[in-house]
């Protein structure tokens, strides 16, 4: 379970983690965001300026991602963090998986 | 790429926030047996939707969003003016001790310039379209777009990264206004 970034290009790689974090926070926020305004609390102007701004942050991510050149990267990093997770959840859900990789690692 | 795609991370955190969590520590520190400090931890995470359906922060929800709704200004208009385009740039400061580049939103509206600071809600700059012009000069900065605006009182440097666009909105509501009262407006370049 581990991140790779690129070696060969240090600066890329770190602001790939960087904007792959925030992209993962802002996601997060969005869904957040969606749940608020379903819930009805919020006033048609909170709901405007919140959708307001949650779009100026994509469009500024995005913005960030083209300048810099680091799609690719982002992705990367994104992919690693997903497997990472998905490593997680696999054992906690099933916890024997953990003991047969440790056996395996002793071997 | 496909910015759509379910994250396994994202989905995997949304979950947890929409569930909430909640960590309860208590903690006794003691020497040679004998109870000297105690701590007791509280720690939760949970969408606030979650909060609020279990009723905690429910005044400081309340009372942040007024906070903000009282707190926010609106750009004054004239009457019959209208929002045709707004962008982040900032305007050149020469005047004074310090010299610098002061942020704000411009707004270009169908009569007038306007930079724009939300908080505390303050017009920095502001000039009728009427007898604008617009220069682009050479940057001092690679990342930034300079513009120079020139009107009848004097000049102002400008700078924005979206340039094109705000030439282009500029050149836009400068014609409209011109065909309203028959002047005019040169974007050079």
């Amino acid at each position: 379970m581990s991140v790779n970034l690129d070696e060969g290009n240090l600066k890329d790689g770190l602001l790939g983690l960087v904007v792959a974090l925030v992209e993962i926070i802002q996601e997060l926020l969005e869904r957040q965001a969606l749940r608020r305004m379903e819930s009805g609390s919020l006033s048609d102007c909170e709901i405007e300026r919140l959708g307001e701004a949650l779009s100026e942050l994509t469009e500024a991510l995005a913005k960030i991602k083209s300048d810099n050149n680091i799609e690719d990267a982002v992705q990367l990093v994104r992919t690693d963090l997903d497997l990472a997770a998905e490593d997680l959840i696999d054992k906690f859900l099933n916890p024997a998986s953990w003991n047969e990789e440790s056996q395996k690692e002793e071997s | 790429m496909n910015p759509e795609r379910e994250s396994c991370l994202v989905e995997v955190l949304d979950r947890l926030l929409n569930k909430g969590a909640v960590l309860n520590a208590d903690i006794i520190i003691s020497v040679a047996g004998i109870p000297l400090i105690g701590v007791t931890l509280k720690a939760m995470i949970a969408g606030m939707e979650t909060m609020l359906e279990y009723g905690i922060m429910e005044d400081w929800d309340k009372s942040s969003r007024e906070l903000y709704a009282s707190q926010e200004t609106h750009l004054p208009l004239l009457p019959g003016e209208q929002i045709l385009y707004k962008t982040f740039g900032y305007l050149r400061e020469d005047e004074g001790l310090i010299k610098c580049w002061v942020p704000g939103v411009w707004n270009i509206t169908s009569q007038r310039v306007i930079l724009w600071v939300k908080t505390p809600g303050k017009i920095l700059f502001e000039t009728p379209l009427e007898n604008l012009r617009v220069m682009r000069v050479p940057a001092s900065h690679e990342v930034r777009k300079e513009l120079e605006l020139i009107y009848p009182q004097g000049s102002s440097r400008i700078s924005l990264t979206e340039r094109n666009e705000f030439e282009q909105a500029l050149a836009e509501a400068a014609r409209s206004t011109a065909a309203r009262n028959e002047s005019e407006l040169v974007v050079t370049g």
